[in-house]
């Protein structure tokens, strides 16, 4: 099997060496499912091995079976000490939740030194309590190896130097350290326990098959059965506050040594002049502060441009009313004018037509005033023209007409 | 009766088949230049930092004369609405006659650190929400939120009643305060504030990881060793593809937008007691006063149902549409049922209200 995953690995490699993006991500996730297929299988047949042999010599295969599942559980697990060692921890991660994976295979590259003297701190503890009384200075010296190989040399670095500050940090994230690992072999358990009722579940679940004459006859139909069986018992166990508040455990504390860890490697940071994350997120937080007075800056701007807008159409469709009434005010005087032109000219006419009358009847009475001749038609023309000037002047100017005078 | 009855020979071939049509599928997965996704031809209309404004050209000559504002999560991208041809609601939208936008947030980056909901809702969704209303010289247009986007769609029309003419929810959340959904339990016991400050943004990675962990066997073994059987089938391996390219593209979240969501809506469930605060507004459900279809998914393992149609109780509308879909969270949009069922009902709904 082991050649196997080899070949698969350099498969997976060859295949996915010159795609870009999801086609590698997707032969590498597809892999690591052929994987856990595989070891699913291995395990069945080495199952199979075993236990066929002794049903077919009258043994109890459910009874056979609950003992293989503890056996394989108890293979799984492995007991705590298996996960501080680079191996333990990569074997224990390997076909769990990816959220588990993603925060353990991170840490592990700072914490492996820490791990294996934990590991080895189990022998030396029950070789303290056996008499070995070498075994405390054992003990203290491989922790202060595993603290000179990490964060002691922090302290050593001359560029920091012995500060209390550094110290400080360092210790707590030390205790941050410590508490993620308390966190994750908690929820490590779990997930192996539920892992362990899993394998239970699935033997029941074959006990009633048995007990019903139902067989399964391909192995796909077995990992089936093993995935949807397992699905429930971890849904179940999710499902729990208790469950909740274990993972909650372990992701902050994943988080709070996160955090420690930024706060000595901004020390660092610091000593070389560079820029440090929490500087950056200042930075950021001033553009971000000056991104949101900006669009409100626009709006407010877009708002003002639309009240000025709307002045301006105002002011224009006033000044399009004012200009309308000037105009009909022009074109009524204008009109009056005109109007008040012909009463004048007509007045004008009248009156020269008066004035002609006037002249005409003044002449007429100038002629009648003359010294009489006696030329008989003629005077008998001159009285009667003299009657008809005098009627005419006696006739008074209509009144409508008005005084052009005034 | 022993029920495996599997013999060893067989178990091998199976075996060896397996492996043939495993080696088979990575010579096809090489082939694959490029995952297609989103093929509705669209327009850019609008854009602000990161977030743009499509309009999608509408397929009839007299589409409904108010056209519909898509806002999708933060947490994924939007083209799962538009993942193929024959599987795109916005395709079947589009062919009912109606005239739809979408909002694509983008992928933030660590100078988006700081963005808030307010900023989203009131800021973003606000903006183009007004540039549809210039397009279009409305008052009010419809808005259709999916996911978190309906939730955050909520939060808007409460803000805005007077823009918003009829509002669509698609697996929304508004009940936070269930057991039947793994998400809210695990919420309580995180310290988003430890997260936040840790991580800045938090990365898509981290959120998928815990989106796996709902159904590990599921989505990390049984579905890869099933897919070995439709890998030889082109359509179907490209179909597969684009599930995954979606399932993993997840952008990372705004820090303190996680912070605020986790914290007033997964925690402590301010939305439906009328305490969530945008900047200086309460946002209240009872100004959700507007039409409602609200579609929730039977099966859906991210959003419970309860969680959903908890929607009617709350909002102000007496005219509230609940739609119950069968199916999961993600099969709501890309299911053959869907195609044939949601979105008719869904545009019917829209051109009664006119």
């Amino acid at each position: 099997m082991g050649h196997w995953q080899e070949v698969s690995k350099d498969v997976t490699d060859r295949f996915g060496a010159h795609a870009d993006g999801v086609p590698r991500e997707v032969v590498e996730r597809l892999f690591a499912a052929e994987e856990i297929y595989l070891r699913f299988f291995d395990s069945m047949i080495g199952y199979m091995k075993v236990v066929a042999p002794r049903i077919d010599a009258g043994e109890n295969w459910a009874d056979l079976a609950r003992v293989y599942s503890q056996q394989l559980k108890d293979s799984l697990v492995g007991g705590p000490e298996a996960w501080f060692t680079a191996e333990g921890m990569a074997a224990a991660t390997e076909g769990l939740p990816e959220l588990w994976k993603l925060y353990t295979l991170e840490i592990q590259k700072a914490s492996m030194p820490w791990a294996q003297s934990m590991a080895q701190a189990p022998w030396d503890t029950r070789d303290l309590m056996s008499g070995d009384h070498s075994a405390v200075s054992r003990m203290f010296s491989m922790f202060m190896d595993t603290w000179e190989q990490t964060y002691g040399r922090y302290l050593s670095a001359p560029a920091i130097g012995y500060s209390r500050e550094m110290n400080e940090k360092v210790t707590s994230g030390f205790e941050a350290w410590v508490d993620l690992r308390r966190a994750e072999v908690e929820f490590m358990s779990e997930v192996m326990n539920a892992g362990g009722h899993s394998l239970e579940d699935l033997l029941r679940e074959l006990v009633d098959r048995g007990e019903r004459d139902e067989s399964i006859t391909t192995f796909k139909g077995l990992f089936d059965l093993w995935v949807n069986t397992a699905e429930g018992t971890f849904a179940e166990l999710f499902r729990t506050e208790g469950f909740a508040r274990i993972q909650g455990v372990a992701v902050n504390a994943a988080m709070t040594y996160k955090l420690r860890q930024r706060d000595i490697t901004e020390e660092f940071m610091k000593a070389y002049d560079l820029p440090t994350r929490s500087e950056i997120d200042e930075v950021h937080r001033h553009v971000h502060d000056v991104r949101i007075e900006l669009r409100y800056t626009k709006r407010t701007l877009e708002a003002t441009r639309a009240e000025l807008q709307q002045a301006r159409e105002a002011l224009d469709q006033e000044a399009k009313g004012r200009a309308a009434a000037q105009e009909k005010a022009a074109q009524e005087k204008a009109a009056q004018e005109k109007a008040a032109q012909k009463q004048l000219q007509q007045f004008e006419k009248r009156l020269e037509k008066a004035e002609a009358a006037t002249k005409k009847a003044a002449a007429a009475k100038k002629a009648a005033a003359a010294p009489k001749r006696t030329a008989k038609p003629a005077e008998t023309k001159g009285g009667s023209g003299k009657k008809k000037a005098e009627s005419k002047a006696k006739t008074p100017p209509k009144k409508d007409q008005g005084n052009p005078a005034e | 009766m022993f029920p495996i009855n599997i013999r060893p020979e067989d178990a091998f071939k199976e075996l060896i088949e397996f492996n043939q049509k495993l080696l088979a599928g990575v010579e096809s997965i090489a082939d694959v230049e490029e995952i297609d996704v989103a093929p509705t031809p669209r327009e850019v209309v609008y854009q602000e930092d990161k977030t743009i404004l499509y309009h999608y050209p509408p397929k009839v000559e007299n589409p409904h004369p108010i056209p519909i504002l898509i806002v999708y999560a933060l947490v994924n991208r939007p083209y799962m609405i538009d993942i193929q041809h024959d599987r795109s609601m916005v395709q079947n939208l589009l062919n009912l006659g109606l005239d739809l936008y979408l909002i694509d947030w983008g992928y933030v980056d660590r100078g988006d650190r700081y963005l808030t909901l307010d900023d989203y809702i009131n800021g973003y969704i606000d903006n183009c929400v007004n540039v549809v209303r210039g397009r279009h010289g409305l008052d009010k247009i419809n808005l259709l939120g999916i996911c978190q986007g309906g939730t955050m769609s909520l939060c808007y029309a409460s803000l805005n009643p007077g823009k918003v003419q009829n509002l669509i929810t698609m697996v929304t959340p508004v009940d936070f305060e269930t057991d039947d959904g793994l998400l809210n339990v695990w919420a309580q016991y995180l310290d988003v504030d430890a997260m936040v400050d840790a991580f800045g943004n938090v990365p898509g990675h981290f959120m998928n990881g815990g989106f796996l962990m709902l159904k590990p066997f599921q989505l990390m073994a049984q579905k890869y060793v099933g897919f070995v059987d439709v890998v030889e089938n082109e359509a179907s391996l490209k179909s597969f593809l684009r599930m995954e390219k979606w399932i993993f593209d997840s952008p990372d979240q705004a820090g303190e937008t996680f912070r605020q969501f986790i914290k007033d809506f997964y925690q402590q469930n301010k939305l439906i007691k009328g305490e969530v605060y945008l900047g200086d507004r309460r946002v209240d459900l009872k100004n959700v006063t507007m039409p409602v279809f609200n579609v929730y998914a039977t099966e859906d393992h991210l959003v419970p149902p309860c969680s959903s149609t908890a929607l009617e109780e709350f909002v102000g509308s007496d005219d509230v549409t609940t739609v119950k879909f069968p199916g999961g969270h993600i099969g709501i949009y890309v299911s053959g049922r869907s195609q044939k069922q949601l979105a008719p009902a869904l545009a019917d709904w829209v051109k009664e209200r006119g």
